[in-house]
């Protein structure tokens, strides 16, 4: 058993040496930045003057630079990546699509904005995602909602905040506050079979990818209608987050204070890129929606004690503390819809648990069938980390003194036995000490 | 119209985007967005945490001709740190701008002189200290600091250190002055060239700003004129013009005084040419209008403007050359040109522009302007007919015809033996040509769902361009995932030399019905919500008698003891045999606790507890029992 609990420790110990080098909630922020030219940090300057106001801990790089590297002395150097660097082909230094796909698969995020053109590392990466890149030199066209500043081809569009992703957690406060937005930039499209792809921000129905400068569509546009993707967002397993922004303008200064007024005259005096934008790079460097789960206890009702085993039909508890990371303090979740399974390779019982404070707890009677359960959460909500605990339990059969017994219906049996006790008792004593001394003094 | 609301007019309808728009514009230079310095200066007027953010912002709102009352004056002597030489420079600065506030030279003096005699001072604290005495009227010796600077400029030849330099020596007498000012042109050489058209200096546009003031400071105080090639000063001006809105409040500041030298008239003045009519040109817009002014949007003085060539960007066909603008304000800053008229077809065209200033002054940046305008034209849609045909019979075929924008008011029903053809061409309204677009789809939206589907309209090849789209409900049955439900069917139609695009609702009732049972849109949404509670059913118990019955046969089970007990009675017995003696006692006492212990065992002991028990009665029952048999053993012996 000792030694049993000393390899426990040493693969707990192991897991999070392997796991250390990034973190799963955005405490440690160490972002790099890709740009195609340092002049990016300039016209983007008010994006990242909102990230250095939340402690974001920023390293310029440029795309090309001989010596880009992510990982040093076998520990990862940065724990997010910000790529505004649409045009670089191939990046310089010990970086590429594969580098950056590992960077994710170690809990790294990644923030990817395109513009008309997207270099082959890019869309490399982006394929890994799930996400596919129109091609070179198209754009999204909207030739019904475009903005008046633009340039003539109506590929500065205007989308609208009802093509929003309804989570408060990704986007902020921009579908309260209805703002529209400014994009410039490529239409992406998300493979179908992928299921942690989020649609964040879609076109309208009258919006499609293609290249502007054509005269007519000589094919079918990579993306028509509301399946054009603007800005999408894919949570990996690991809840690693990869954000895709089609338009690296959206991030622009000039983007974030422009005014808006669209072909039809609607006008509004800010465009809500600013607040998108803010919201999108807190959710995918973890500011936003980490769970995490502690404290989990189960015990009897009756006297909140925990058995090493449970007996079917027994009463119990089970209380876990949720805790949900919000811009680098743990706070108390109130979520009231985590659900509790008690699972026997199938689901028993699976209630939902009552918030209190964070405290989440369930109450439920132990199913008549014995066996090794689980009890399993497997919180997974649109925006949130998902989180899945599970802990074992053995459920054992009633023991022979704990069936049920002085049954009403068994009292005849009962009842006769003792009867028959009582009157061998009584009899011993008739059949032992009784003398039939009689006959005479019946003579008489 | 006044010259201010014109200027706000332009400002507000020439935000000038991003890098790939100005690569297109490729020399044009943009008016300042002064709004936004105004606005960043006024935001930072609410609250100061630093002497040198209320140098940038006194400054920068003075620059831009607000006089801001004397009651910051507080704010500075409250701030400032008299050992810190930078923070009194900052404090004077400040104080400068203000109608009224003198600060007491004496606290500072200290502080001011050994930073001048410290052989440690960087050339910044020399300017610093410098600087700050001229403010508080404080002597200085020049041969000394003119000394100090050079030896400084052996050790550090940073750009930087040398723009302190300058600014030093703008601060000096005039022959220093002039000795620095012929120093400007190697620092120009210095800056570095983005792609041919701006010029900028390593730490961007705060450096960069600040490097281009110290140039004029110095050149003023000098007298002279700053002796550079003014394309350079034009790509200076461009990389400034282009920061539409800067992050750091020195920035801010510095761009500030940027463009006010920019814009005196002592020094060589960049023109921005820029249009200020929607790019698009049509009927209802049919020309022009390009303003002509400095960097601030001031009008600079009458001037000829002749548009060179006008072409066509996809084949460089020139519709016009050597046209003169016709100036529309009095103060001349806005020109016009005549540009739509049925000969000039649609396109996207580029205009070269050349100015030719009336009254020679110091404006460079006349030639190689370039203004993109797009000729766009109203198109109708014409010839649109909706045709339900039978898959196999063709000519068993309805054609409804459709005029814009007019939707069908009758239901359409579609089953899968059915397809349907949308036709149509769309006329250019002026020249009377039929025209291709770009975008012609034909939308099918699920009335419940609102899933899309879009079929794209292709042109037949014959010139007249007629569109046709057509929809197979059998071949094209997956596209709907085989689901038979209302539709609504939209025709789109957009190109971005079209007026205005078209959505048109042609039918806002369509039934299709498939053949095959529908398929469930993937939707991935539903892993992300909660799932069904699941209650355990528990077994059921046994279906056990009414307690009645069991009380019923529980009476029956004891009637047997209670009829011994009455026949005994009846009958009547004795217990003459019984042997006086303990042993009796013993027997029967034990043999009673074991009956008892049965009833124990049942109410409240386990097995292994009674057999326990049973053991230690079983010992004196035995004992006794032998006894006691023995003892009626015995005495029956004797009797007989």
């Amino acid at each position: 058993m000792a030694r049993l609990s000393i390899i426990c420790i040493g693969l707990i110990l192991f897991v999070t040496v392997w796991s250390s080098s990034l973190n799963i909630e955005g405490s440690s922020k160490r972002v790099l930045v890709l740009l195609d030219n340092l002049a990016i940090r300039e016209t983007h300057s008010f994006y990242f003057k909102q990230l250095r106001d939340r402690e974001f801990d920023l390293t310029y790089k440029s795309s090309d630079d001989s010596n880009l590297q992510l990982v040093k002395y076998g520990e990862y150097i940065y724990d997010h990546i910000i790529l505004f660097a649409p045009g670089t082909k191939e990046f310089g230094g010990r970086l590429d699509a594969e580098i950056l796909t590992q960077f994710v698969d170690a809990g790294g995020n990644v923030l990817v904005a395109g513009s008309h053109i997207i270099g082959d590392a890019i869309r490399e990466f982006a394929g890994e995602c799930g996400i596919e890149f129109a091609d070179d030199k198209n754009a999204v066209i909207d030739h019904l909602n475009y903005d008046v500043n633009d340039n003539g081809q109506h590929t500065l569009i205007i989308a609208s905040p009802d093509n929003l992703l309804a989570s408060e957690l990704i986007t902020g406060e921009a579908k309260k506050v209805g703002l529209p937005f400014l994009f410039r930039g490529i239409g992406m499209s998300s493979d179908s079979e992928n299921s942690l792809l989020l649609d964040v921000l879609t076109g309208s129905s009258s919006s499609y990818t293609a290249n502007p400068d054509e005269k007519t569509l000589t094919e079918y546009p990579t993306t028509v209608g509301k399946r054009t993707l603007l800005v999408s967002v894919l949570q990996a397993r690991n809840n690693a987050r990869v954000g895709f922004v089609g338009s690296l303008d959206f991030f622009s200064n000039d983007f974030f204070q422009s005014p808006i007024q669209s072909n039809d005259g609607k006008k509004s005096a800010k465009s809500g890129n600013e607040e998108l934008a803010i919201a999108l790079t807190d959710w995918v460097f973890k500011q936003r929606g980490v769970l995490r789960a502690r404290n989990i206890r189960h015990y009897l009702k009756q006297d909140k004690t925990t058995p090493s085993f449970y007996t079917i039909k027994n009463d119990l508890v089970f209380n876990v503390q949720f805790d949900e990371f919000v811009h680098g303090k743990w706070m108390p979740f109130n979520g009231t819809d985590v659900q509790l399974e008690f699972v026997r390779i199938d689901p028993f019982v699976r209630t939902t648990m009552k918030n209190n404070g964070g405290q989440l707890e369930a109450q439920f009677r132990v199913p008549d069938t014995y066996g090794i359960y689980k009890f399993i959460i497997d919180y997974n909500r649109i925006g949130y980390t998902h989180l899945f605990s599970a802990t074992q339990v053995s459920v054992h059969p009633l023991r022979h003194t704990e069936y049920e017994r002085f049954i009403t219906s068994a009292y005849p049996y009962y009842i006769s036995s003792f009867s028959m006790m009582v009157g061998a008792f009584l009899l011993s004593f008739i059949v032992l000490y009784h003398r039939d001394e009689m006959p005479k003094t019946k003579v008489e | 119209m006044t010259s201010t609301s014109l200027m706000r007019i332009i400002i507000f309808i020439l935000p000038i985007f991003s890098w790939y728009i100005t690569s297109t514009i490729a020399s044009n230079l943009n008016i300042v967005n002064l709004n936004g310095l105004k606005a960043q200066f006024q935001t930072a007027i609410k609250s100061f945490s630093d002497v040198a953010s209320l140098h940038y912002t006194l400054g920068g709102v003075k620059e831009l001709g607000v006089q801001l009352p004397d009651s910051h004056c507080n704010d500075i002597k409250k701030l400032v740190d008299k050992s810190n030489v930078e923070s009194i420079y900052h404090a004077t600065e400040a104080a400068k701008t203000l109608v009224n506030c003198k600060l007491p030279a004496e606290d500072y003096r200290s502080t001011l002189t050994s930073v001048l005699q410290s052989d440690e001072s960087k050339t910044a604290d020399i300017y610093y200290a410098v600087c700050s005495s001229v403010n508080l009227g404080l002597n200085i010796d020049e041969s000394n600091i003119e000394k100090r600077l050079n030896t400084l400029a052996k050790t550090d030849d940073s750009i930087l250190s040398q723009a302190y330099g300058l600014l030093t020596g703008a601060q000096l007498s005039q022959p220093i002055a002039k000795y620095y000012a012929d120093t400007i042109n190697d620092l120009v050489q210095q800056a570095d060239e983005i792609d041919g058209r701006i010029l900028q200096y390593e730490g961007g546009i705060g450096t960069t700003a600040f490097i281009v003031n110290s140039f004029y400071e110095v050149a003023e105080k000098a007298g002279v004129s700053i002796k550079t090639d003014p394309k350079q000063l034009i790509k200076f001006a461009t990389y400034f013009s282009s920061k539409r809105h800067v992050a750091t409040l020195r920035s801010a500041y510095y761009l500030t005084k940027v463009f006010k030298h920019l814009c005196d008239n002592k020094n060589p003045v960049p023109i921005v040419v820029s249009r200020i009519s929607p790019s698009a040109i049509s009927p209802q817009n049919p020309s022009v209008l390009v303003s002509i002014t400095n960097l601030l949007g001031q009008p600079v003085g009458e001037m000829s403007v002749v548009a060179e060539s006008a072409k066509r960007k996809e084949d460089g066909v020139v519709v016009i050359s050597k046209q003169k603008l016709i100036p529309k304000a009095s103060d001349f800053s806005v020109y016009e040109l005549p540009f739509y008229d049925t000969k000039i077809p649609r396109g996207f065209y580029t205009i070269h522009l050349t100015l030719t200033a009336r009254n020679e002054g110091k404006l460079i940046g006349l030639t190689d302007n370039i203004i993109d305008v797009k000729v766009t034209s109203q198109g109708t849609i014409e010839n649109a007919e909706l045709i339900v045909a039978d898959r196999d019979h063709g000519a068993q075929s309805k054609t409804y015809k459709l005029t814009y924008p007019n939707a069908q008011s009758d239901k359409l029903e579609l089953d899968y033996h059915q397809k349907l053809t949308v036709k149509f061409q769309i006329k250019d309204k002026q020249s009377d040509e039929f025209m291709p677009v770009q975008q012609a789809f034909l939308r099918f939206t699920n009335k419940q769902s609102k899933k899309e589907i879009i079929y794209l309209a292709e042109a037949t090849d014959n010139g007249n361009s007629q569109y046709k789209v057509e929809v197979d409900l059998t071949t094209n049955a997956n596209d709907f995932r085989y689901q038979s439900d209302k539709y609504e069917l939209v025709l789109i139609l957009g190109d971005s030399l079209l007026q205005n695009a078209y959505e048109w609702i042609l039918n806002n009732n369509v039934h299709l019905t498939f053949h095959e049972d529908s398929l469930p849109d993937k939707d991935y949404k539903n892993l992300y919500l909660p799932r069904q509670e699941i209650i355990h059913q528990f077994r059921e118990d046994e279906k056990r008698p009414p307690n009645i019955v069991a009380f019923v046969f529980s009476t029956l089970a004891l009637l047997p003891l209670l009829l011994l007990l009455i026949l005994w009675l009846k009958l009547g017995f004795n217990l003459s045999g019984l042997p006086l003696g303990l042993s009796p006692l013993g027997f029967h006492i034990s043999h009673g606790a074991a009956f008892a212990l049965m009833f124990f065992y049942w109410k409240y002991l386990d097995m292994f507890q009674t057999i326990r028990y049973l053991a230690l009665i079983s010992i004196p029952l035995f004992l006794f029992g032998h006894r006691v048999l023995s003892t009626l053993a015995a005495r029956r012996e004797k009797k007989a």
